[in-house]
């Protein structure tokens, strides 16, 4: 039998799954019978007593967990979850990774998709505040601002303007802004 | 009527304007850039060329190899789409001299509707109303600051070539005059290859209404009605209906004269689409032409039962409307969203990847206009449009229903797109009560958007925590050697070991 603890949007939810082999789950002591289909990468087909569930289903890329593998976006029904899932495993090897203290902080500014770099607004340097547009980018024919996602100071800047990128290259190196303050 | 002809253009207008000529008998020549080779587009047309790079600057946007295209292939005339170069005067003044005929307004109309500057001079002298603003192109920033104390903020900064939203930007304090300049001067230099932009006031929260035209080669012109465009975000239209819940029988006949005059008097043929802004007292202001075919005119072919591109077809080939304003008869109701590839959770990125599963439901009354396929890809060189999906009701409710049945049966892998927001948009009440205007998205719906709590219920719990314990499970059951470096890699190795499993 294997257990999961799951969070839903940050709430516990009321139940533990329990997947008893085959076809057969516990939710909260009452028994499911259950079925699934990966229809394509990340698209599932859940069935619970004969109804169906259609999900979408990737990891999370903003998931904060030390842990790889427990920390999934979920949508259904139109509306997005974030969920985490873990094992005993999980929550023992969460026990012993050490705490960061930059909790939440997100390091670098990353290029979502391909494109140009049109304006750079920051320099090496320079404390941004959350929502700061620290740069824009032009993709697809439109520009588009890149904010920070938190309060931060600039370590290095490693695109320059007119320079085009890939995505998920890293175009501004960051620091937490609490160290400016030490 | 035309025996071949070219279509300067790819995606699913491309797939649209060969499906009709294909009816009428008419033989179809694509030019495809090396990204369209094999595209829908390019596969089912009889002919198909190739024009040159992915960017649309050395391919779509290259008259001169369009039209090498068109005299290899021996058509008889080009039909331009929308975008590229459709509105460009220049490249039907091409057409023209190349003795092939041009699917479209003839150039001088195309000049001076085209620049937003002259079509407001040709509003006024024809008593179409308009909204204060600049009477030609801005020179410089000290120029855009003088001219904006003077109509008062907040402005508009407009591509004089523009459409679509691009190259358009709202200031509305002096001190964000001149980044929004440039930003909409380099968009309108990317997108339209002309950087010229001009100046308006800003009319805060109006309707966008427009009104599909066809004038033929004889003098003859009907209008076909509204199209409600008011659902938008940053001036990009995302879900349009007609007929618009504002309209009555007085105002659509006033609008569509209008409409009418602006055409005739601008010595305008074929399709054409005249926009107005409507405030909330029901007062319509002139906004510009689009001197060829919308994105959105399916909804039009719905209510009207008039096929536009057979129509752009015959008044071309310089036949004489077959109908006249009172043939024209509105029936029930349709409502086009559009489906695009970016991510409504992050500030509407532009996704691109793969498709790598495309799969969806009709049925009846929806059509869908498409040029994709599952295995295409969405790239950084065109725009994110996927589809568009057309509902048509014999009423407003049954349409919405229709749309909102085939948004949430249509499942796309690969990458992000807006079907959430959509059906979002759809079931929002002041959508449904019909009150939205242009800034609704963003001055409403969005901020409630983002801070919508989502409320579970025991079932969604049970169905959100089986399903991530069914792909943990999957993603834990990957040898370590086989561990992956980015998520796609794992999902198609958990799925490889599920099929054996």
């Amino acid at each position: 039998m294997k257990k999961y603890f799951v969070n839903i949007d940050n709430v516990p939810a009321p139940c533990e799954i329990n997947l008893d082999g085959a076809n057969a789950l516990t939710c909260g002591g009452i028994n499911y019978e259950y079925e699934y289909h990966f229809i394509s990468d990340g698209l599932l087909l859940v069935r619970i007593n004969g109804k169906n569930y259609n999900v979408k289903i990737e990891e999370n890329p903003e998931g904060n967990s030390e842990v790889k593998n427990t920390e999934f976006k979920i949508d259904l029904h139109s509306g997005s979850h974030t969920v985490s899932c873990k094992n005993e495993l999980d929550l023992l090897m969460e026990k012993f990774s050490k705490n960061k203290s930059d909790k939440g902080f997100k390091k670098d500014l990353i290029s979502p998709m391909p494109g140009a770099v049109v304006k750079i607004n920051v320099k090496e340097g320079d404390i941004v505040k959350k929502g700061d547009v620290m740069l824009v980018l032009e993709a697809m024919k439109m520009e588009n601002e890149l904010k920070a996602a938190s309060d931060a100071i600039v370590d290095k800047i490693l695109v320059s303007e007119k320079k085009s990128v890939d995505k998920n290259d890293i175009l501004i190196k960051l620091l937490p802004a609490e160290i400016q303050e030490v | 009527m035309f025996r071949k002809i070219l279509i300067a253009n790819r995606g699913e207008i491309a797939v649209r304007i060969i499906s009709t000529a294909k009816e009428m008998g008419i033989k179809t020549v694509a030019v495809y850039s090396d990204f369209d080779k094999y595209s829908l587009y390019a596969k089912i047309a009889d002919e198909a060329y190739h024009i040159g790079e992915p960017q649309a600057s050395k391919s779509y946007l290259d008259g001169e190899r369009i039209i090498t295209a068109a005299k290899k292939s021996g058509c008889d005339a080009i039909h331009p789409g929308y975008g590229f170069l459709s509105e460009r005067e220049f490249f039907a003044q091409m057409c023209a001299d190349n003795g092939i005929k041009f699917i479209g307004p003839p150039p001088a109309a195309i000049g001076s509707l085209g620049s937003k500057t002259h079509a407001k001079q040709i509003a006024v002298a024809n008593s179409v109303p308009v909204v204060p603003g600049t009477e030609s192109a801005i020179k410089d920033i000290d120029e855009a600051k003088s001219i904006s104390k003077k109509i008062g903020y907040p402005v508009m900064i407009k591509a004089s070539a523009g459409g679509g939203g691009k190259g358009m930007r709202v200031v509305r304090s002096e001190s964000d005059l001149e980044s929004a300049l440039r930003m909409a001067q380099n968009e309108a230099r990317s997108s339209f290859g002309d950087d010229s932009v001009f100046i308006e006031k800003y009319v805060d929260a109006p309707r966008h209404i427009e009104f599909q035209i066809l004038v033929d080669e004889h003098g003859n012109a009907v209008h076909l009605g509204e199209r409600e465009c008011s659902m938008q975000r940053r001036h990009q239209k995302i879900i349009e209906e007609t007929p618009s819940v504002i309209m009555d029988d007085d105002l659509r006949y006033r609008m569509g004269e209008a409409a009418k005059r602006m055409a005739l008097a601008s010595g305008y043929t074929n399709a054409g689409t005249c926009e107005f802004m409507v405030d909330k007292d029901k007062n319509f202001y002139f906004l510009e032409v689009n001197t060829r075919l919308q994105v959105e005119h399916p909804i039009t072919e719905m209510r009207t039962g008039i096929d536009l591109v057979e129509q752009q077809l015959r008044i071309a080939s310089g036949e004489k409307l077959s109908f006249t304003q009172d043939d024209v008869k509105f029936n029930g109701y349709a409502i086009e969203c559009r489906i695009c590839a970016e991510d409504p959770d992050n500030n509407f990125l532009p996704s691109t990847g793969k498709i790598r599963y495309l799969s969806r439901v009709l049925g009846n009354g929806m059509r869908e206009d498409t040029g994709i396929e599952q295995g295409n890809e969405i790239s950084i060189y065109y725009d994110s449009m996927i589809s568009k999906l057309i509902a048509y009701g014999h009423n407003r409710k049954s349409a919405i229903e229709k749309m909102k049945r085939v948004l949430k049966d249509y499942k796309i892998t690969g990458l992000k797109t807006n079907t959430n927001f959509l059906l979002e948009l759809l079931g929002a009440e002041e959508y449904i009560n019909g009150e939205y205007d242009t800034q609704y998205v963003e001055r409403t719906f969005l901020p409630r958007h983002l801070e919508k709590k989502v409320t579970i219920d025991n079932e969604s719990n049970l169905v959100l925590a089986l399903s991530a314990a069914i792909f943990k499970e999957a993603n834990d059951s990957v040898p370590e050697n086989e561990m992956k470096r980015n998520s796609k890699k794992t999902n198609w190795v958990s799925q490889r070991n599920n099929i054996f499993r």
